[in-house]
């Protein structure tokens, strides 16, 4: 278990947090290898059936990436996001899976260190909760 | 994937960096192997002209139809490369950036993970590239004229600027006239610019253009989209259909006394700030009744500030201003109570600094004891403790007693009467004040929720003179982006199988820029949600709502997203 590397999916909105990690990216400062990028046009694009087909392909954990309230480029994208992972969260305590596996973030544009923090923080989370038990493909 | 589809693959070396940290001979052979890749290559510089050009030949020589550049981060290139794609024949979507240098080279800290990672950054970019669908074009025709809502300073100014760019500007006013006498509303200035003369030159400025004012005016409904907006107006019952290709809202604010001193008893001596302020225009003889008498008395005026709820700048650069006009024409004693003075704009400072000069006084109260007013038989007496004067030995503040000839109290600024049918008609947002709510506070300030619509001057809140002037000049120039050329190319990133369309109305009440309008399709076809192009903004909004999946969004569609997130490496 000490050496266990977990997958992680980001889905970074490219208005804010795909951003950030560009900058984090430019600044050269880096953060764990394991953590996958999905660009999306607005955190509201985001759909329960992404969330849970990265599961389904073995992620450990997922990480939403939205726009601070208030600041959504389509007024109410983040909050729409914020609704559907709320029901996602409690799909996947249906199936036993642990809801800390699926963590939201509010980032803006510029806050490429309050990304790698979160990246680490999440990532020694999801370690501590150990492999996620589902892989089907 | 489709057995037409042919990737080329071109990766960047970006001078030695890629050199540094891939073995890019590896990653070029990796490459060669993922299915459907027909074409690898490589420059030093594709970001250059002689490496778009090498592109250029290369993707036409390798006869590939979908363009994977692997190198920086999107943001960089993206439509760099879109433009190469577009200028070879192909649709600008086809393209997958695989960014492994932001996203992998500078990043990775394990670094014996350097490479799966970029393999699998690479792999999921090809089958993205793979799974790309042609985004349409949709050409549409503009009308150079634009609709000015509202003559104020604002809207004058605006008719004036978008006349010298071209734009054939129609302005609207709800008032039977437009005169000094009668500005809608005043914007606050400093002490440098006199707002009601300038008002009067642009008047002047005005008669002399070309421009089309129309009194008595109002809009009456609005359809159709940026370029061509058909647009019903009212004139004193007369009904008459204009076509504008934008619209721009500059109705302004109102003011009202404002806090609890509407329950004060009516009297002359009580004055709210914007009163005063057309007293020293227009009535100057009541003021000098007021304020100059016979026996010589030293006259007291008081201004009462920070009543209202919300913080107003404009209250705070009236009363500096009004405070120095008093003390200098009338030699009267001046002071300002206010619970906190703020002075971020732009001169403020200045102006603070030249009241206190003057010998304008300040006075504290704090939030939980506001200051008392009474008022019997003509005297006005105003109390208030001052947290700043203690006495010496009890550590109590001191209560300070005022008798003042004049009290002036601050106005309260509302939208302008109708802003509530104003956006009924143009179908936009209001914020939580009932001011016009801009897409975008911090990056698109004059930009409404929907295309071509603009917000120009105090409709969205207050403004000082300064922003008012910056506001025009951005709406002017963000018309002039939309109207300057002849035709408009819109994308249709995201479709709508009607067929699957179940007519829940879902994605009509969550897209936030009401581009989606439901109707009938087409002859034969049943009916269904359509998306309105010119107001798409591709959010993807209704992508993740519709519960029949029956929207798409194609550079976005499922297949793409599940391609990002396999683990293969």
């Amino acid at each position: 278990m000490m050496d266990f590397t977990p997958h992680i999916v980001a889905f970074c909105c490219e208005n804010s947090a795909y951003r950030a990690v560009d900058i984090a990216g430019a600044k050269q400062e880096g953060y764990p290898s394991n953590i996958q990028l999905c660009r999306l046009p607005c955190s509201g694009k985001l759909e329960i059936n992404h969330i849970l087909r990265a599961f389904e392909e073995g992620a450990d954990g997922v990480f939403v990436f939205a726009c601070h309230p208030d600041s959504c480029k389509f007024l109410k994208g983040n909050v729409r996001a914020s609704k559907r992972i709320e029901h996602t969260a409690s799909l996947l305590e249906k199936i036993g899976l642990e809801k800390e596996r699926l963590r939201f973030f509010h980032l803006s544009e510029l806050e490429w260190a309050a990304f790698l923090e979160a990246v680490r923080q999440g990532n020694e989370s999801i370690k501590s909760l150990g492999p996620s038990p589902i892989k089907v493909r | 994937m489709d057995s037409q589809v042919k990737i080329g693959i071109f990766f960047c070396a970006c001078g030695h960096i890629m050199n540094d940290y891939f073995d890019m001979k590896v990653l070029v052979d990796y490459a060669g192997r993922i299915s459907g890749v027909s074409s690898v290559d490589e420059n030093r510089f594709l970001c250059t002209r002689s490496g778009l050009d090498w592109l250029k030949t290369k993707i036409s020589q390798s006869g590939c139809n979908r363009v994977v550049i692997v190198g920086c981060s999107p943001y960089l290139y993206e439509q760099t490369f879109m433009k190469v794609l577009e200028e070879v024949g192909l649709n600008r979507y086809f393209l997958a950036i695989a960014n492994i240098r932001e996203g992998c080279a500078w990043v990775c800290q394990e670094k014996e993970n350097l490479m799966t990672r970029a393999k699998q950054i690479l792999s999921s970019a090809v089958k993205r590239a793979g799974f790309a669908k042609p985004v349409e074009k949709v050409q549409k025709e503009i009308n150079q004229s634009a609709l000015v809502i509202g003559a104020g300073l604002t809207g004058i100014q605006m008719a004036l600027e978008l006349q010298q760019l071209g734009i054939r500007p129609i302005l609207i006013e709800k008032k039977p006239q437009v005169s000094r006498k009668n500005p809608p509303f005043f914007i606050p200035t400093t002490q440098k610019i006199n707002e009601r003369e300038m008002f009067s030159s642009k008047i002047r400025e005005l008669r002399d253009s070309e421009v089309e004012l129309l009194t008595s005016t109002e809009l009456k409904k609005v359809a159709g989209t940026v370029g061509s907006f058909q647009v019903i107006l009212d004139t004193l019952g007369k009904e008459r259909e204009v076509v504008v290709g934008s619209i721009i809202v500059s109705t302004g604010s109102e003011s009202k006394v404002g806090g609890r001193f509407a329950d004060l008893p009516n009297s002359r001596r009580i004055v709210s700030l914007s009163e005063l302020k057309d007293m020293f225009d227009f009535e100057r003889r009541t003021l000098e009744r007021m304020l100059i008498t016979a026996d010589k008395r030293t006259k007291y005026a008081c201004f009462v500030l920070g009543e209202c709820e919300a913080y107003t700048k404009t209250n705070t650069i009236m009363a500096l201003n009004e405070a120095i006009k008093l003390k200098e024409k009338f030699k009267a004693e001046v002071m300002i109570l206010a619970k906190d003075i703020s002075v971020s704009g732009i001169e403020l400072e200045a102006l603070y600094r030249q009241a206190r000069e003057r010998g304008v006084l300040f006075y504290r109260y704090a939030e939980e004891s506001l200051p008392e007013i009474s008022l019997e038989k003509g005297v006005i007496t105003v109390s208030l403790t001052d947290p700043a004067l203690h006495t010496d030995q009890a550590e109590k503040s001191r209560p300070v007693t005022i008798q003042s000839d004049l009290l002036i109290l601050e106005d309260e600024i509302y939208p302008h009467e109708g802003t509530d049918l104003l956006r009924d008609a143009l179908q936009v947002n209001l914020n939580e004040w009932g001011f016009f709510q801009e897409k975008n506070i911090h990056l698109k300030p004059n930009l409404s929720n929907k295309k071509g619509i603009f917000f120009a001057g105090s409709c969205q809140g207050e403004r000082d003179i300064y922003e008012t002037l910056n506001d025009v000049r951005s709406v002017a120039m963000g018309v002039y982006s939309y109207l300057s050329g002849k035709s408009l190319v819109l994308e249709k990133k995201v479709e709508i199988n009607t067929d699957k369309c179940a007519l829940c109305l879902t994605c009509l009440r969550s897209c936030p820029h009401k581009a989606i309008k439901v109707g009938d399709v087409g002859a034969g076809q049943k009916w269904g949600a359509q998306v309105i192009v010119e107001a798409c903004q591709g959010c993807g909004i209704c992508v993740g709502e519709c519960p029949a999946k029956a929207i798409e969004m194609i550079n976005y569609s499922d297949n793409q997203i599940f391609s990002e997130l396999s683990f293969e490496g």
